[in-house]
């Protein structure tokens, strides 16, 4: 999945009560512009200690490619406790106001959010030190390779319905164009300036090859 | 089947009995025969085929006191012009070439179906239309502490096209209505095909502009391939 930052408002004000107690509002930071850095706020705001319902329910969140190669978000729970929200997520996450015992899913794709039917592969996610006394890191070599570039090779396949709903959250990307990535193999989300978008096709099948480098400023 | 249709420019309604000032193939005339009298209509904005062959058909309406019809047959590749009195069209400017109509129509007759083609519309065995590309320029920079920056620039994207068509039809595409300005490319006529497309929808027809049209190529004997390029703002 790709969680594209995007130019919308990402603004976030969510009425949400849990057990029982007096609703509380979450209000974003401003900082979140993607669909996975603005659930994980979230999500890490329902867990906090200064929530009335700390130690009753511990919350953490999920997604599934849409029919449409969107990703859906899920919210789960545990302690079998009532949660409720308002549809204060709705225009970004997808959630509308409901309430449930267990898990909310989104009614709608998250916004920016891409998850082909190949799942996104992230390969080469490693510093790297280019030969020479120059490089573009910097004109010495800086003997620190913390401080090296991390350039990934990112690859996906799909469908028509992918290439067309990839268009559609690239249109509405912020720029400088960042991201969130995730990584299957190893379970990470990286956060990475998203260059160009290679397409190729085969019968009806797609590659997409994405220029990608991190960290992004 | 599918089909492409071109938009003709408009920038205010003819009135009626007058020509307005900019008449070319948007205007379409007609004469009530028994009077006799001219007649004029034409859009106040920028139409595609479909939507400006009914609005002829209601300002002539209108403007004649008949109830005039103009509908375009997809398998006789015809426009037919027909009222409810004695009428003959009228061709202004280009309309002829346009409509498929002869220039000069002579007599009086309930209906009128054009000799040719029009130009535009034409009829296609098939259109391939590649998903939405976006057409950014990307300049990915790479600062000292592995920082990096995409900063993009663009305010379009793409759709490739190729476009399949019978001889006789190459011939109306070749004439230019459909291969430049703004046009509507159509892949079906049922299902999906008829919704605009979007990102749930890549089956959809593609409203657009044409940014390139390369050579054609003549795939096998009669069968012709155009290679088309179609803009949206994005």
């Amino acid at each position: 999945m790709l969680a594209l930052s995007t130019t919308g408002n990402w603004s976030l004000f969510i009425d949400t009560t849990c057990d029982g107690n007096p609703a509380e509002m979450y209000e974003s930071t401003g900082d979140e512009t993607d669909a996975y850095t603005a659930i994980t706020a979230y999500v890490t705001w329902l867990n906090n200690a200064a929530r009335a319902w700390y130690g009753a329910a511990t919350f953490s969140w999920s997604y599934a490619r849409s029919d449409y190669a969107g990703a859906r978000l899920t919210l789960a729970w545990t302690g079998g406790v009532n949660f409720a929200m308002d549809a204060g997520g709705l225009a970004t996450l997808g959630f509308d106001a409901d309430s449930s015992n267990t898990s909310l899913t989104a009614i709608a794709d998250a916004v920016g959010t891409w998850a082909p039917t190949v799942p996104l592969a992230v390969r080469g996610y490693a510093r790297s030190l280019k030969d020479g006394d120059a490089e573009s890191a910097g004109a010495v070599r800086p003997g620190v390779p913390g401080l090296g570039h991390r350039q990934p090779a990112i690859e996906a396949i799909g469908k028509a319905i992918d290439a067309a709903r990839v268009a559609f959250v690239l249109a509405t990307a912020a720029t400088p164009r960042q991201g969130s990535v995730y990584q299957e193999h190893t379970g990470d989300w990286l956060t990475l300036a998203i260059g160009e978008f290679q397409r190729s096709r085969q019968d009806l099948a797609y590659r997409w090859t994405i220029a990608a480098a991190g960290a992004p400023v | 089947m599918a089909w492409i249709e071109c938009y003709v420019y408009s920038e205010g309604p003819a009135t009626d009995t007058a020509i307005a000032a900019l008449d070319t193939v948007q205007t379409f005339g007609l004469v009530k025969t028994a009077t006799p009298s001219n007649h004029y209509a034409r859009p106040a904005a920028p139409q595609r085929w479909t939507d400006l062959i009914a609005t002829w058909a209601t300002q002539l309406s209108t403007a004649t006191g008949y109830t005039v019809t103009c509908t375009y047959s997809s398998t006789t590749k015809r426009l037919t012009v027909a009222a409810n009195n004695l009428i003959r069209p009228l061709m202004v400017g280009n309309s002829a070439l346009f409509t498929g109509f002869t220039q000069a129509l002579a007599g009086s007759a309930l209906s009128w179906t054009a000799d040719d083609a029009p130009l535009g519309r034409v009829e296609l065995l098939g259109a391939l239309v590649e998903p939405r590309e976006d057409w950014a320029s990307v300049e990915m920079e790479l600062y000292r502490h592995g920082r990096a920056r995409a900063t993009t620039w663009g305010n379009h994207q793409v759709h490739r096209c190729a476009l399949y068509m019978v001889a006789t039809s190459a011939a109306q595409f070749d004439a230019g209505y459909v291969q430049a300005g703004r046009v509507r490319l159509h892949q079906g006529e049922s299902g999906a095909a008829l919704s605009a497309y979007d990102e749930t929808n890549p089956g959809g027809y593609v409203d657009g502009w044409v940014i390139g049209c390369g050579q054609p190529v003549e795939e096998s004997e009669n069968l012709w391939a155009y290679p088309m390029l179609i803009g949206v703002a994005r």
